[in-house]
């Protein structure tokens, strides 16, 4: 890359003299810009692992659209680069199913009790027929239904009845229930206006029998009574409120009265877009709940309509970072709100949660001191866990373990345990860099690693008695000492049948030290496979340095490989390859000295300067979703020297990141730029 | 001349023939016109499926020696003979575009796997051409429910390098609206079973289905407001994005105007299933949804490109992608021949599925023409010329099938562009474009 020779001239130019000033607060205590250029953003759209964690901070919910979404694409080894991040319809699509199941299960009113019905015309009585939409009790006797009730309680239990009024006296009718009597009525109704008796009675979970009966028939040609049952109700036990936590977050008071409707959708909005919403946007949000009422609909469904719409909408789908003047390329600070999110979306890959927003209205995020110490309290949350998934998935491979198959033929002790205990290895070794317990600069011979007996006997080493992973010293064991003996690693930089010196060459070069080869020239047919191997993978690769056109790159790459040459396609340790050839992992570590196996392989990458710069680089990619570009050369070289002043820590790291102007500012894009 | 937009059979016929009512109607055969075609069966307007295998084909083992109607089948195409006659095999035909700046095959090949466009090397700034089955979406789409489908098997690749140097994007896609936006593909069967059906219910009265339709549309236009003012205080490259936003509200806003298709559902697909289930119901979802009309064109990846997937159940253990690098070695061909033999078996599968569809007087196969390829030809030479092509269905005897054609026998020079095909391919679909990618003129000899 371009500013590698950059970074060359800035150590010797002037432009050093400004950097000093970056970070630190003016007088005033507002934070001043040195006037450097800035590179432009473009927005951010919310990545599946982040539009994920977000539901789960804004609502809690058990829902997870996100896995449905197509998968975001990569680039520069990383799925959070804005300028790849499209929308499609497909996703669109999803979004928008995605916003309507989320906003039913946020607002469902649990109930209050059950109420069953049964109607009458179906159940089967003593005596009578069904006529109609009722039952016909014609002669006394009664309707019934076998009911079952949730659990002790008081209950209503309703009939809806009318009289065939005849002689002198009224309909009279009973409800019972287990053949007790709850209730007796006079039902002086008829067909014309039918009523609605009620009975109430503490009952007893379990099934019962429910009846409506006919007390007095009575039948003098043509004068004839009966009793009509149209339906039978149970509702109960009263009193029991079913709870939906999600909702009682968003409705803390009756969305009928206009004021605490305004409350409820600024105060949604508000976490949803993660910044104070305008009474533009309330009243948008307003018309849209006036949608249902103009439907005949409740305001329960205009909330509903209003969830959807602020779920779907590209405040909440997007990181919109706004410019008074979106064509001046001039940098200028952040909101403070857009901070927040650049931070929560860095450490946590999540949006902010309660107290950064509070900070954030402070304006506590404005100078470097409040900066820093919002780091502390973030990198101390287990939302941090975060930053193992996705930055160190990414960057050092783990992720690729989901995807990698190796042969079982060539190696049938691997399997679904190993598989996990390598990458919880991966994850806890990483975790202590994160934590700022070993410096990152020798992360790649830390000499301590976490195994379980699995993973211990996998790699030779005393087993710690337990599945669990435990950290252990690695001191009395040479063969592992850091990252580039993990299993995880070596697993995904080889094929799935054999090693790949070249993959893992290749990897120490793109992901260590940002040098990447470039691509072989064309017409070139690879390793030929052969049926019996006639001499060790190394030898083989002979090929790559005795062809002039070949060695230009592979003289640098095939060595850094052949010092694993010791850790087979699974990690395991060797002294003879496929062919029962002896290993030989000596090599010429670029123009600096030889080496003799992984361990001073290790050494000489970890004192490369390219090495520290980048760590930066790719730490910097990650944290705004996007390339290094020429403006941030200054900045990055700032950020190496005092990472390196400061003893190589990770949350140091971290801190001068987000400090950083590119960190903490923006700029338009002038009118004509066509990206 | 009767355009086939605007002749449309009274819905209740067409929903018998769809296999809802159970009633058969009898619909005369009648004619209309699409630019210069005559269509026969006009209730059922021609599909198009597009169909790609990753890493190659082994050649030897898949030209047929002879030309015309009588060629024997290959060992590779073996699988076909039931088939035979409803298939034409094109041999000779270049897709000199996807030939990368340097390597980067799979990435090349992919991605110009239907846009015969030549991709800009480059893993963030992403510059391809549109694809053929988009352009004929274009033109067509509005008149089902869903303007196409991108389907596959594999999502997205974990991390890692895409191809030497080439954006992800350019080997998990195929189907490109844009020049820059691909459009992914849906691998979950509930999902694309949910895009079929979407949201109709068949318990909810009309009324109910009416003021649902309603509400999302009310929706839709709420976000459509909030976007619009949004725009007004981006700058220009967040407005690009933006506007991505915007043409798919506005393209879920038509599709939701659109009516329910009209056939009967068949039970909700499961997900979380292995390979070959996955790919069967995968193949069971496309006939269903050209059946019910919810499309007419679709685009399906077997697998990523560079695909590595252990095909064990074939009794091999090398990976897809390490296996076609062969460099000559017996067993590897040995292997990679099964493994296209397997691909053409469930190629065939889905052809006899598409034509146990009876529409009118023919089949849904008759009606429809279904391109299968890979992004190379043999996979340890890379090459993008002597392309391995099928190209079955008559598409309403658009073509003559049951022939193989040889466009170019000499393997080391390119023969005509596959671009050309595709023109052919969109003018069945009475699709009339002058050119597309590096055509020079429609292809010969089809019909």
């Amino acid at each position: 890359m371009e500013y590698r020779r950059l970074l060359a001239l800035t150590a010797l130019g002037g432009w050093l003299g400004c950097i000093g000033n970056i970070g630190t607060p003016s007088p005033e205590g507002e934070h001043a810009g040195s006037g450097l250029p800035l590179a432009a953003a473009p927005m951010h759209r919310l990545n599946r692992s982040e539009y994920r964690n977000t539901l789960r901070d804004l609502l809690g919910t058990g829902l997870d659209p996100a896995a449905d979404f197509p998968a975001d694409d990569i680039s520069l080894g990383f799925d959070n680069i804005a300028s790849i991040l499209t929308v499609s319809p497909l996703q669109v699509e999803l979004y928008e199913q995605a916003a309507r199941e989320l906003a039913v299960e946020a607002l469902t009113i649990p109930a209050n009790a059950a109420t069953q019905h049964f109607e009458a015309e179906a159940l089967t009585g003593t005596v009578g027929s069904a006529t109609g939409s009722a039952w016909n009790l014609f002669s006394n006797g009664e309707v019934s239904s076998q009911v079952t009730l949730d659990g002790d309680g008081d209950y209503v239990i309703r009939a809806r009845v009318w009289g065939q009024q005849a002689g002198p006296d009224v309909v009279k009718a009973a409800i019972s229930v287990d053949a007790q009597v709850v209730g007796n009525f006079d039902v002086a109704s008829d067909q014309n206006a039918p009523e609605v008796i009620t009975a109430n009675a503490t009952l007893t979970g379990g099934t019962k029998t429910v009846s409506v009966a006919f007390l007095n028939d009575y039948y003098q040609a043509p004068a004839d009574r009966n009793l009509y049952v149209d339906w039978i109700e149970v509702e109960g036990p009263l009193g029991v409120t079913g709870q939906n936590p999600i909702r009682e977050k968003i409705v803390f008071c009756d969305p009928v009265d206009p004021t605490c409707r305004h409350d409820i959708l600024s105060g949604f909005a508000a976490q949803a877009w993660r910044r104070p919403v305008t009474e533009e946007e309330l009243g948008r949000l307003e018309a849209l709940v006036q949608k249902a009422i103009g439907q005949g609909d409740t305001i329960e469904k205009g909330l509903e309509l209003a969830v959807t719409g602020i779920l779907l909408a590209p405040q909440f789908i997007y990181r919109p970072e706004l410019d008074d003047d979106p064509t001046s390329e001039f940098p200028h600070d952040l909101d403070d709100y857009e901070l927040a999110s650049r931070l929560s979306y860095f450490l946590w890959s999540s949006m902010p949660d309660q107290e950064l927003f509070d900070a954030a209205s402070l304006g506590e995020l404005q100078d470097a001191a409040g900066l820093r110490a919002t780091v502390d309290r973030m990198l101390a949350d287990p939302k941090a866990g975060a930053l193992v998934d996705n930055f160190a998935g990414q960057w050092l491979l783990v992720r690729a373990l989901e995807d990698h198959v190796p042969d079982y033929a060539t190696y049938p002790t691997y399997d679904d345990t190993l598989r996990d205990s390598l990458r919880e290895e991966m994850r806890l070794y990483f975790t202590e860099f994160l934590q700022g317990n070993v410096p990152l600069n020798k992360i790649l011979t830390a000499e301590f690693t976490y195994v379980n007996d699995r993973l211990a006997e996998h790699y030779g080493l005393p087993l710690p008695g337990t599945g669990e992973l435990q950290r252990v010293d690695l001191q009395g064991s040479p063969e592992r000492f850091g990252l580039l003996t993990m299993g995880s690693l070596l697993t995904v930089t080889s094929y799935p049948n054999r090693t790949s010196p070249v993959k893992r060459g290749v990897w120490i070069l793109e992901k260590l030290l940002c040098d990447g080869p470039p691509p072989p020239p064309p017409g070139v047919e690879g390793l030929k496979p052969e049926e019996t191997p006639t001499g060790s993978l190394r030898e083989r690769l002979e090929a790559h340095r005795s062809d002039p056109k070949c060695a230009v790159c592979h003289q640098i790459m095939d060595p850094l490989g052949f010092g694993l040459e010791h850790y087979d396609g699974i990690g395991a340790y060797r002294t003879e390859d496929v062919g029962g050839f002896p290993i030989d992992s000596k090599g010429e570590y670029f123009d600096k000295g030889s080496f003799d196996g992984a361990q001073q392989m290790a050494d000489f990458v970890q004192q490369d300067p390219r090495f520290a710069t980048c760590l930066v680089e790719k730490l910097f990619t990650y944290a705004l979703g996007r390339d290094v570009e020429s403006e941030d050369i200054p900045h990055l070289q700032f950020i190496s020297e005092q990472l390196s002043a400061s003893g190589y820590m990770m949350p140091e790291l971290i801190k001068l990141l987000v400090t950083s102007e590119p960190f903490r500012m923006r700029r338009g894009t002038k009118e004509e730029v066509t990206p | 001349m009767i355009r086939w937009k605007h002749f449309r059979s009274p819905r209740l016929s067409r929903r018998a023939f769809l296999g809802g009512a159970g009633a058969v109607l009898t619909l005369p055969v009648m004619e209309s016109f699409i630019g210069d075609r005559a269509y026969a069966d006009d209730a059922f307007p021609p599909r198009t499926i597009c169909y790609y295998v990753p890493n190659g084909i082994v050649m030897n083992k898949w030209t047929p020696a002879e030309v015309g109607a009588a060629y024997a089948l290959t060992p590779i195409l073996a699988p076909l003979v039931n088939l035979k006659d409803q298939v034409l095999v094109l041999s000779g035909l270049a897709n000199t575009p996807a030939q990368p700046d340097g390597p980067g095959d799979h990435a090349g090949g992919t991605s110009g796997f239907l846009t015969c466009a030549h991709a800009l090397k480059s893993e963030t700034d992403i510059q391809l051409g549109i694809s053929m089955d988009q352009v004929i979406a274009n033109a067509i789409g509005d008149q089902t429910r869903v303007p196409s489908m991108e389907l596959g098997i594999d999502g997205g690749a974990s991390t890692g390098g895409c191809d030497s140097g080439y954006s992800c994007a350019y080997t998990r896609n195929i189907s490109w609206t844009s020049d820059t936006q691909p459009l992914p593909k849906t691998t979950t069967p509930s999902v694309v079973f949910n895009r079929i059906f979407e949201g109709a219910d068949p318990n909810a009265t009309a009324e109910e289905q009416a003021k649902r339709k309603l509400y999302r549309l009310s929706v839709l236009d709420y976000v459509h407001e909030e976007a619009l003012a949004l725009e007004k205080r981006l700058g220009s490259i967040d407005r690009v994005k933006l506007d991505e936003y915007l043409t798919a509200v506005f393209e879920l806003e038509q599709r939701i105007n659109k009516p329910a298709p009209s056939c009967e559902p068949i039970a909700e697909p499961s997900d979380g299933l292995g390979f070959i289930e996955q790919l069967d119901i995968m193949h069971d979802l496309m006939v269903l949804a050209l059946k019910c009309d919810a499309t007419r064109v679709i685009s399906f990846m077997l697998g990523n490109a560079g695909s590595n997937r252990v095909y064990s159940f074939l009794g091999i253990s090398g990976g897809h992608h390490e296996i076609s690098h062969h460099g000559g070695v017996t067993q590897n061909l040995v292997d990679l021949e099964t493994i296209d033999t397997w691909e053409i078996t469930k190629f065939a599968e889905l052809l006899e599925k598409m034509d146990a569809v009876v529409e009118g007087t023919g089949t849904l196969l008759q009606h429809s023409q279904v391109y299968f390829s890979s992004e190379i030809e043999d996979g340890d030479a890379h090459r993008h010329r002597n392309m391995p092509v099928l190209l079955a269905g008559a598409c309403h005897d658009a073509y003559t099938s049951g022939r193989h054609i040889q466009y170019h026998a000499d393997t080391s020079t390119a023969g005509p562009p596959l671009a050309n095909l595709f023109l052919s391919m969109m003018a069945a679909m009475g699709v009339t474009q002058a050119s597309f990618g590096n055509s020079t003129g429609l292809l010969g000899q089809l019909k």
